[in-house]
């Protein structure tokens, strides 16, 4: 149970984004309450596990050893019609121990000073009165409740996010645009223990990929795929990821299932209200191309903690100040998501043969040694911008 | 509140042994009709209004929809499935 019962600032859900918004306020000297349901930060693990490289990693906190499972120098992208890209460089990014991961965050905002509480559950958030919120807290081991108030509350309670949806944002995870997503833990180890490896297009999986993402240090590999929201009787992603896992590893044992949902919405258009924020899964900050949610909530989350330090200075927590913050998101990283979103729509749209040519030219400017990512992103931006989609297009030329 | 209609005869069923925690249901509801309270998801039934929604997204197939018999009795708040119904 908390010690306090009046915060400056309550943070529901200690996931990346929550740990790191709370430990930038407790820094700055509020009170903070960091509010986790679960007994455990961190577990279960929902997630691939695989993230950015350490340089942007380390622009937020300092880079842990513990939790590094694999330094990444390459991918592999098998697509339709056996094209498969392979792309070499040192230093793409890292695999890392998620629990471990999340609970290193949430230390570092225990030691900024801000109070954790785990098995501690938000049920319910007042509308603001006299310059404050209500929360009703429920204890999960004792199920006693109680009532305690923040000046601000930050929700940042994933993707199964309820507190913007008692606010009476839209926050709710609409399908399509939320993946279906299943990790088997295989204890086994990749033939490219040093890429991430991928399968996408009509041959796989379309509307989504599988990957096998090896973790070197604990000698197991993340095995999974996710799709974007699947019809009524289509198969499940647990079916089709034992699929890969009997193909590729026949006889390795699964040590763990996960599961979970993946926000590829991109940006929504409003995520934050009088006395109220949200980042992280909750305000669908993932990446909507690569489903990756890690490094984009952490950076919400630090741009969340500089305008809620900004509107407390001020002495303004309405809703208008806040909306700031969204604006900055957008700038930072919504605008891109935007366009990654298209060029997934684009990919994805495409029938057969004319996304086989797509994984050629691709594959061309890999292996012309092109700096892949911006030329790869500076390409398809204009092929996506140009086209929109495929639809489109199709109408436009063929018809 | 809105008008209380009645209730279609269905039920959500969930299988608990299939199941694995994930929570990717509960964003997905339009209803608020789910929750994840440590690894125990809880249906409220009363106000679930059989979208299929969280049916088609479980990665498991754990959740179904399943027709009730009209004199079935209202099923509790768990989720569990009425008597006569366990196969
Ligand atoms: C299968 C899968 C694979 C993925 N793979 C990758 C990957 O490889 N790389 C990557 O970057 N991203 C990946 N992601 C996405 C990534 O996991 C998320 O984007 C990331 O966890 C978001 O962090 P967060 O802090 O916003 O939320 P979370 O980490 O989900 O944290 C939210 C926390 O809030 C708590 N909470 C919720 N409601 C309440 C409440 N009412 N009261 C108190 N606490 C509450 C929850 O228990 C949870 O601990 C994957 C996701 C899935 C499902
Ligand atoms: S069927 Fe629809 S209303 Fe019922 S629990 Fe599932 S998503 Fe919610
Ligand atoms: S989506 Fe399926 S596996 Fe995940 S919590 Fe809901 S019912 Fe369980």
């Amino acid at each position: 149970m908390p010690q306090s019962t009046a915060y400056d600032v309550v943070v529901i859900g200690a996931g990346p984004s929550g740990s790191l918004c709370a430990r930038n306020l407790a820094s700055k000297g509020y009170q903070v309450l960091l509010a986790e349901k679960r007994p455990v930060v961190g577990v279960p693990v929902r997630c691939g596990e695989a993230t950015g490289r350490r340089a942007r990693l380390s622009r937020f906190m300092t880079v842990n050893e513990e939790y590094i499972e694999t330094d990444l120098n390459g991918v592999i992208l098998h697509g339709p019609g056996g094209v498969s890209v392979r792309y070499d460089k040192d230093d793409v990014g890292l695999m890392i121990d998620r629990a471990k991961f999340d609970q290193d965050v949430a230390r570092q905002a225990q030691r900024a000073g801000a109070e954790l509480c785990v098995s501690t559950r938000i049920e319910g958030i007042s509308p603001v009165k006299n310059g404050i919120r209500e929360l009703t807290l429920v204890d999960e081991i004792t199920k006693a409740k109680s009532v305690i108030t923040a000046k601000l509350v930050v929700g940042a309670d994933g993707v199964e996010s309820l507190s913007g949806r008692w606010v009476g944002l839209k926050t709710r995870q609409l399908p399509p645009q939320v993946c279906s997503a299943i990790e088997l833990r295989v204890d086994a180890m990749d033939a490219n223990p040093n890429h991430l490896t991928f399968w996408q297009g009509h041959e796989s999986v379309n509307k989504g990929y599988v990957w096998v993402f090896p973790k070197v240090k604990s000698g197991v590999v993340n095995l999974g795929s996710g799709v974007l929201t699947p019809k009524l009787g289509e198969k499940n992603m647990y079916d089709l990821s034992m699929e890969y896992k009997d193909r590729l590893f026949p006889d390795a044992k699964v040590l763990e299932v996960h599961g979970g949902a993946v926000p590829v919405s991109g940006n929504m258009e409003e995520y934050v209200a009088d006395r109220f924020v949200l980042c992280g899964d909750a305000a669908h900050h993932t990446n909507p191309l690569t489903g990756g949610g890690i490094i984009s909530g952490i950076l919400g989350a630090d741009i969340a903690s500089t305008w809620i330090d900004a509107g407390f200075k001020a002495g303004d927590l309405g809703k208008e100040f806040l909306q700031q913050y969204q604006r900055d998101c957008w700038v930072q990283f919504g605008k891109n998501h935007r366009y990654q979103m298209r060029i997934r729509d684009f990919v994805v749209d495409l029938p057969l043969p004319a996304q086989t040519a797509f994984y050629r030219i691709f594959q061309g400017m890999v292996k012309g040694n092109l700096s892949m990512p911006s030329k790869f992103l500076g390409y398809t931006r204009m092929l996506g911008l140009a086209a929109g989609n495929w639809k489109t297009t199709k109408k436009a030329f063929f018809t | 509140m809105p008008a209380v209609k009645p209730k279609p005869n269905k039920t959500l069923l969930l299988d608990r042994e299939t199941c694995i925690s994930c929570a990717g249901c509960v964003g997905t509801c339009p209803d608020l009709a789910l929750d994840m309270f440590g690894v125990d998801l809880q249906v409220f039934q009363d106000k679930c209004t059989y979208c299929t929604i969280c049916v088609r997204f479980c990665p498991v197939g754990a959740l179904s929809i399943v027709k009730t018999a009209p004199a079935a009795p209202t099923p509790s708040a768990s989720g569990a499935p009425p008597a006569g119904l366990a196969a």
